[in-house]
């Protein structure tokens, strides 16, 4: 289990990244995975700093796969805001990769079409953003 | 074991093992009951009243064979909240439900061409709402869209098809 500094300085790497990424304006699709993947580590941060936790421990034996697993423990300790923040970007992050567009030019990933470049600048400016700062409110550990 | 549904708007197709898993028989409509329903009954669970009566009925629910049935009846709540709102919209081209053991993924395909996350905001509050309702129940809702081609004439059995392999 990679512990609680180990994620909190990946998400701010991500964070960093998909910052680069929306201003490059290209590789939308990439901008918002790697948004998502900045506020993943950050929400593994918040539950091992908050209730000693993270998702792939292994006495938590349930059925499920290890992205709902990490959303419903959001869910559980930090309530519906984050968590409808992080399901967004959760949900953008699937549909940027697997968009399934037949009339696409394969010539332009379909993403690029698809997701104006002001919705990713939101999702990363507005979205990931407000996660970031509600979490480190709620947190009792410094996630600064 | 899996299985695997699509429910495509406006009309709504069940596998014969969900049809035969969920059925609403009791007269006064206060119990839910394991029996072989057509097609008719279903719809009758589609309706507001009863939708009411399910959410009252799995908050009685106690053991694990009963709350196996639960996940099934949660996907019908889930397929029922998201279709009706949407009923008729050809944004909302499918709903897969997929199981395995314990835990149900839903995934709503949706076919607006051009950005749109209204659907996507409404069906996690849409979640967030029935994972406080049902805390034990283990289900996942995915939002991806789907863009046919619109220079073809696909059938839709076809596109179905394309949906399901997806």
């Amino acid at each position: 289990m990679a512990d609680f500094l180990a994620h909190l300085h990946q998400a701010k790497y991500n964070k960093i990244f998909a910052i680069e990424l929306a201003r490059s304006g290209v590789r939308r699709d990439w901008a918002i995975t790697v948004a998502f993947y900045a506020a993943l580590h950050f929400a593994e941060a918040g539950l091992i700093g908050k209730n000693k936790i993270s998702t792939t421990d292994k006495n938590l034996n349930d059925d499920k796969a290890l992205h709902t697993r990490r959303a419903d423990l959001l869910l559980a300790s930090y309530g519906d805001l984050p968590y409808r923040k992080y399901k967004k970007l959760m949900n953008e992050s699937s549909r940027a990769r697997y968009l399934d567009n037949q009339s696409a030019n394969f010539d332009d990933p379909p993403a690029q079409g698809y997701f104006p470049r002001e919705v990713v600048d939101d999702l990363i400016n507005n979205e990931l953003e407000s996660f970031w700062e509600i979490l480190t409110q709620k947190c009792p550990c410094d996630l600064s | 074991m899996e299985t695997t549904s699509t429910i495509t708007s406006p009309r709504f197709f069940y596998t014969r093992a969900q049809a035969e898993a969920v059925s609403l028989v009791s007269p006064n409509q206060t119990q839910l009951n394991v029996a072989s329903i057509d097609y008719s009954t279903i719809e009758k669970i589609l309706s507001q009243e009863i939708q009411k009566k399910i959410f009252d009925f799995l908050a009685t629910l106690q053991t694990e064979r009963e709350l196996d049935y639960s996940s099934i009846l949660i996907g019908k709540l889930l397929e029922n909240s998201v279709l009706e709102k949407y009923r008729g919209i050809q944004q909302v081209s499918a709903i897969t439900s997929a199981r395995q053991e314990d835990f149900s993924q839903f995934t709503v395909y949706t076919s607006n061409p051009h950005y749109d996350d209204q659907l996507m905001n409404q069906l996690i509050d849409l979640e967030i709402e029935l994972k406080h309702q049902f805390p034990d129940l283990l289900f996942a809702i995915e939002y991806l869209t789907f863009i046919p081609d619109r220079g073809k004439d696909i059938p839709l059995s076809q596109k179905e098809s394309l949906i399901y392999q997806a």
